[in-house]
């Protein structure tokens, strides 16, 4: 079988009841049955998906989202290459708090790290306070892509995953193109533009279990 | 048959039927270096593995023998079995993956100590019973405990690194891979007389040498074809191997210790000297051991069950030698809390719910040496593992501490800022009568330098009469001082950036350049005994009487709870024993100092008067001031030079005949914190008294006070910070290392 080609670190961030644990657990609920769940232990998921024929293990960590946690945000997001800034759409301090976030990400990571922006509770778009239109701008103006996702119906979910593995490889191949080694299809990640198939990793579970 | 789930829970996966039994295979022979894992919880079962180290090649028959049976039993005595038969069943080894992970690596330890073996076995027996007992916290109720997900299917789980890292070392057993083994020992020898000294560089090393063999391990034909867990183990056991024997040399508490190098990954924790850093958060945490559940909004009971298992988890942390162990203690600490969180929510819960939780638990096990742990793991954990679910757990380990040691206020806390310093307050005053003595002792290393800054005999310290024991008089009474907090417990000094006190630093060399034990105990021995807060305390007691008992007598009150609290109180001297005397001394403190208090109480309130100076000329304190520093009967080489009054609550003595003096502002925030409201209520005492008494140092050196000292009796709480401002400032130029620019204090 083949190995995991590229590992990627995505950090979570959000104020408290924004919902940002929940886009990650029905992110990974829907995409896999029980079974092949993969690690879902509180603050940390991963799994491996096959994109373009890579393999490629999306670690994601949940951090804490409370006013009183934020100062221990860089112990976290230090080495990620993807962040997911989530805010409530019905909720404009937790915009505000994504901003925030959004600022030291960049402050500390720079462009190193493929940024989105999730307006969650897409659901509850009667008592938006926020125009998609005001955020979509804000994400532009700060290099980051705008996503509306609602964990509860379960929409853009999966779209925001498989949009942000995909910049984050193109970022990966785009700033040392010349370095990546364990990879023999790098030319094949960077022109790519086709809708492409995303297969759950069943192989990787099947091993381990396959003494029985 | 990895899943051969009962004897190595590390490989047992979710699909094992046995969703509800709870299995710990005690197998506690450890006749041989061993290395003995943490148990890693399993997803379904909490089974307590030992992985073993009866000897190996008794365990490897037994197994051929057992392999049908579900629980085979290890409780082989220790037999040793001579070098030459050791590798003619490795081979057997390949293809048994059932092994207890660490089985193959001890016999591939025992190579090349053979004949440390003895000596090892000697070591395992004390360890044993320890470990046993870690074995039965680690049982727990028949329930089924889901915690963790799938760990089966995650692409390199810790279970199956451990496998992979056993079937590593038993590859590594074949001949074909002498090259390596002998590339390993070479390495450590290597190591172990040339090491780096600064442990970055330690690091660094260990690290690239570990990415070298890497490669070159998978350029050898037996691990053609290595798949991905199969390269994790390799690095396992590479760190297993390396940092097992060179835990003596790159762990610093192990290097403070003087440990040496030993076999085993299991470290008798009492061979540990923590650094000045652990201490300090050990000493923090310590005091904020007032907070409860709710100050973190945690909806939980202080005792739960669960709470109470993972601070058992965390504490082992210091157990194991390994980081990977290390890691594991914190993996299955966490695991545990997560088996909270779900039986609360029902769902897997997210950071959001978790961090806090893992906070309190942090908090209430408040392991020794956690900030050594932290760095070691930093430094030794194979980086990409720190990329990983167990590297997540570390992280949060490590926003946890980084949390607590911001705890400076209630900023984060649900509670008034009041509410925190007064507890605060409250515990820094319990704190020798709260730790445990033998705690107590290995802290008394650190905690009388910076607790009480009164250091050494011939430091001048300008804080001295605050830091130590002046302040938990002021404690006692007036538990509103807030503003003498941020500077006089030593933890904040980290994040009010005054510049440590001499005997501050001092200290940390001496105990870096002491690597034995021994020698440091001795030394913090001596050091307490002959520190100078006994004359702070008998400058400021201006020993009145020659008998404290004269004033404060325990007849009549004698009673269970005095003798609980006062345990010597009906020794003799043949019932004490030597590991009791920093008890000792620790009670006869406590004890001056509320005699102290009572007095100036009285005092305070009466128009007490000395009738001679203390006998300090026996105090072995004032017998080590170095005569440089003695006071001459000149009331100008008093102010100057005096580290006794300096140093001491004879500050309103000394300040009060240097009201004339240069203005010194550099002691005015420290003292001020000291004294606003520590000293007030004293500087009653002292201001009356000095109005007709030789100080102690006076009356030793014929310095006279009773002219020096009228001048500002009359206003005592008022003129302490007044007069701090007069003090001298011949003192800080002359001991200008000691004092704390005020710059630093703001």
């Amino acid at each position: 079988m083949s190995d995991v080609e590229k590992s990627f670190k995505v950090v979570l961030l959000g104020e408290g009841c924004v919902g940002k644990t929940s886009i990650v657990l029905r992110y990974i609920q829907n995409t896999f049955n029980d079974k092949h769940l993969m690690t879902q232990h509180a603050g940390f998921f991963q799994k491996n998906i096959n994109i373009a024929g890579k393999r490629v293990q999306l670690t994601i960590w949940d951090t804490a989202g409370q006013e009183r946690f934020h100062a221990l945000g860089p112990i976290y997001y230090r080495g990620s290459q993807g962040a997911l800034v989530v805010y409530d759409i019905t909720d404009n301090d937790s915009f505000v708090k994504a901003k925030n976030w959004i600022k030291e990400l960049k402050t500390m990571l720079g462009n190193d790290i493929s940024l989105c922006i999730i307006g969650n509770k897409a659901d509850l778009e009667k008592s938006r306070v926020i125009p998609l239109a005001e955020a979509e701008s804000y994400a532009k103006s700060v290099g980051a892509i705008h996503y509306s996702t609602s964990a509860k119906l379960n929409k853009g979910v999966e779209d925001l995953f498989l949009d942000l593995t995909k910049r984050m490889l193109a970022n990966m191949n785009s700033s040392n193109n010349s370095t990546i080694s364990t990879s023999s299809n790098t030319s094949q990640a960077t022109n790519r533009s086709e809708r492409i198939p995303i297969v759950p990793d069943n192989a990787e579970p099947s091993r381990t279990t396959c003494c029985n | 048959m990895w899943f051969n789930s009962s004897s190595s829970p590390a490989n047992s996966n979710s699909n094992n039927s046995n969703s509800s039994s709870v299995v710990s295979s005690s197998n506690t022979n450890n006749n041989k270096g061993t290395a003995v894992a943490p148990i890693i919880y399993n997803s379904n079962n909490i089974i307590g593995e030992n992985s073993n180290g009866s000897s190996y090649e008794q365990q490897q028959q037994q197994q051929q023998q057992q392999q049908t049976k579900k629980q085979s039993s290890f409780d082989n005595n220790s037999i040793l079995i001579p070098k030459s038969s050791s590798s003619s069943i490795l081979s057997n080894l390949i293809d048994d993956l059932s092994l207890p992970t660490s089985i193959s690596y001890e016999s591939l330890s025992n190579i090349d100590s053979i004949d440390q073996q003895q000596q090892a076995h000697n070591q395992q027996q004390q360890q044993q019973h320890q470990h046993q007992q870690q074995q039965q916290s680690i049982m727990i109720g028949g329930e089924n405990i889901r915690i963790g997900g799938g760990a089966s299917s995650a692409p390199v789980s810790l279970e199956e690194s451990a496998k992979e890292k056993a079937s590593f070392y038993s590859k590594l057993k074949s001949p074909k891979a002498a090259e390596i083994r002998k590339s390993l020992t070479n390495f450590v020898v290597q190591f172990s007389n040339g090491a780096p000294a600064s442990i970055d560089q330690q690091g660094i090393t260990i690290q690239n040498y570990t990415k070298e063999l890497e490669s070159w391990i998978l350029s050898n034909p037996l691990w053609a074809n290595a798949t991905e867990p199969e390269i994790e183990g390799i690095r396992d056991g590479i760190e297993k191997y390396l940092m097992t024997k060179l835990f003596y040399c790159t762990f610093s508490p192990a290097r403070l210790g003087g440990l040496e190098p030993s076999e085993g990954n299991i470290v008798n924790e009492l061979g540990l000297v923590p650094t000045e850093e652990d201490l300090k958060l050990y000493k923090h945490i310590f005091i904020l051991g007032f907070l409860e559940p709710h100050h973190l909004d945690i909806q939980l009971s202080a005792n739960d069950a669960r709470v109470n298992q993972a601070i058992t988890e965390l504490k082992k942390i210091n157990t194991y030698k390994t980081p990977r162990d290390k890691i594991v203690c914190i993996y299955n600490c966490c695991k545990v809390i997560f088996k909270l969180l779900k039986t609360v929510s029902g769902n897997p819960a997210g950071a959001d719910d978790f961090l806090p939780i893992f906070i309190y638990v942090v908090l209430r096990a408040n392991p020794l040496m956690l900030q050594s742990n932290i760095h070691y793991i930093q430094t030794f954990r194979n980086p990409s593992r720190l990329q990983n679910e167990t590297g997540c757990y570390f992280t949060h380990l490590m926003s946890s501490v980084s949390f607590i040691e911001n705890l400076v206020n209630a900023d984060n806390l649900s509670m008034s800022d009041f509410e925190f310093f007064q507890q605060r307050e409250k515990a820094e005053s319990e704190l020798p009568l709260r730790l445990n003595p033998d705690l107590l002792k290995r802290l008394n290393i650190k905690q009388h330098p910076n607790n009480i800054h009164i250091n050494n005999s011939n430091n001048i310290n300008i804080n001295g009469g605050g830091g130590g024991f002046i302040q938990p008089i002021a404690r006692v009474s007036t538990p509103k001082s807030i503003n003498s907090y941020p500077v006089n417990n030593n933890q904040n000094q980290k994040y009010i950036p005054t510049t440590p006190t001499k005997g501050h630093t001092r200290h940390l060399s001496f105990s870096n350049s002491n690597h034995n034990n021994n020698t440091i105990n001795n030394n913090s021995i001596t050091n307490s005994i002959s520190q100078p807060m006994f004359f702070g305390e008998e400058d400021f007691d201006h020993s009145n009487s020659n008998s404290p008992n004269e004033h404060f007598t325990f007849d009549g009150i004698i009673n269970s709870e005095l003798e609980k609290r006062y345990e010597f109180l009906n020794y003799h001297a043949d019932d004490i024993k030597i590991g009791q005397i920093q008890k000792l001394l620790e009670d006869y403190k406590r004890l001056a100092i509320e005699n102290n208090l009572l007095k100036s109480r009285f005092n305070s309130n009466s128009s007490y008067q000395f009738s001679e100076p203390s006998s300090l000329s026996s105090s072995p304190a004032l017998s080590r001031v170095p005569s440089s520093n003695l006071v001459s009967a000149d009331t100008k080489a008093f102010n100057n030079t005096s580290p006794i009054l300096s140093s001491s609550p004879i500050h309103n003595i000394t300040n009060n005949n240097n009201t004339h003096n240069n203005n010194n502002n550099s002691h005015h925030g420290l003292i001020k914190n000291n004294s606003n409201n520590n000293l007030s209520n004293l500087s009653n005492q002292s201001n009356l008294n000095n109005n007709n008494n030789n100080t102690p140092s006076g009356g030793d050196n014929g310095l006279n006070i009773d002219k020096l000292s009228t001048t500002s009796s009359s206003t005592p709480p008022l003129n302490v910070d007044s007069i701090i401002n007069n003090n001298n400032n011949n003192q800080s130029s002359d001991e200008s290392g000691l004092i704390i620019p005020e710059e630093d204090l703001q």
